[in-house]
């Protein structure tokens, strides 16, 4: 079997057991952007930028739970995160300085 | 001996067609299943987000930094949603090389022999003829299947719909 060239996308790695599947990302030549918890057992995981061959090619590698693609939805990014400061108690976000200037001049 | 056109007809296109269906068929689902698991981890694995910080300067110019406590919120709730693939498109290339040979050998062996002897003699020719003729066939195939896979939204209600129940007492209006 042979795969064209596949462009980058973002893939969440999870480990098997205890170990962390953040070296065997490097290894395959991709790169980590986010470390997470993921699961119920708290496995360690990563998101991790990678082709699909690259990533094909980690669900054969000891240590390596599992390999899925994600992808960012930003716009769910922004309601979400304007929903949940809008029910959110605590300090509120900082207002913009009125009448004075951050520039030293 | 079968002819260059029954070759081809004896390629066995259907059960090929039939199994690639199959293959594709089952990878899709295979590939279906990764996605959906790789959903379930995102709904399950969740991250401290901290949704404000305040930055105060003092009159003494000392800068310091508050932020509201931290809501665990899901992968999957702050948008980072499974990726579904789906197979657009599969192409079968049979390729087939077929080489016949027929040659034709004829061996003609011919001696003569003379005796004489008591006023008598004889004399015999002896001829033998031997025909060969070969037939040679030589059939190489080869099949090239091509898939192309695309990555496709995922199914709409695969997304939590965060709605909102506020029990609090409205604030006074004085």
């Amino acid at each position: 079997m042979r795969l064209e060239a596949t462009p980058v996308g973002l893939f969440l790695v999870t480990a098997s057991r205890s170990g962390t599947a953040e070296p065997a990302v490097r290894t395959a030549g991709g790169t980590v952007v986010l470390r997470v918890g993921a699961g119920p057992g708290g496995r360690e995981g990563v998101i991790a930028r990678l082709t699909l061959a690259q990533a094909l090619s980690l669900e054969h590698v000891p240590g390596i739970g599992s390999v899925g693609g994600v992808q960012m939805n930003v716009e769910r990014y922004r309601r979400t995160l304007e929903l949940l400061r809008s029910q959110a108690p605590g300090p509120t976000p900082p207002s913009p300085v009125t009448g004075g200037s951050n520039d030293g001049a | 001996m079968a002819s260059v056109g029954q070759e081809l007809l004896d390629v066995p296109l259907p059960e090929m067609v039939m199994k690639l269906g199959l293959g594709i068929a089952e990878a899709q689902r295979a590939l279906d299943e990764n996605s959906v698991e790789t959903s379930k981890l995102l709904a399950e694995t969740t991250v401290p987000l901290v949704l404000a910080m305040t930055q105060v300067i003092a009159a003494d110019g000392t800068v310091s930094f508050t932020q509201a406590d931290p809501i665990d919120v899901s992968l999957l709730q702050i948008g980072l949603m499974p990726t579904f693939y789906q197979f657009a498109e599969a192409t079968i290339e049979v390729t087939m090389d077929i080489k016949t040979t027929m040659s034709r050998e004829t061996n003609v062996k011919v001696s003569a022999k003379a005796k004489v002897g008591f006023s008598m003699w004889s004399a015999s020719v002896k001829t033998d003829v031997s025909h060969n003729r070969k037939f040679g066939k030589e059939v190489k195939g080869t099949s090239r299947l091509v898939t192309r896979m695309v990555p496709v939204p995922p199914p709409a209600r695969i997304e939590p719909i965060l709605n909102v129940v506020d029990n609090r007492p409205a604030p006074d209006e004085s």
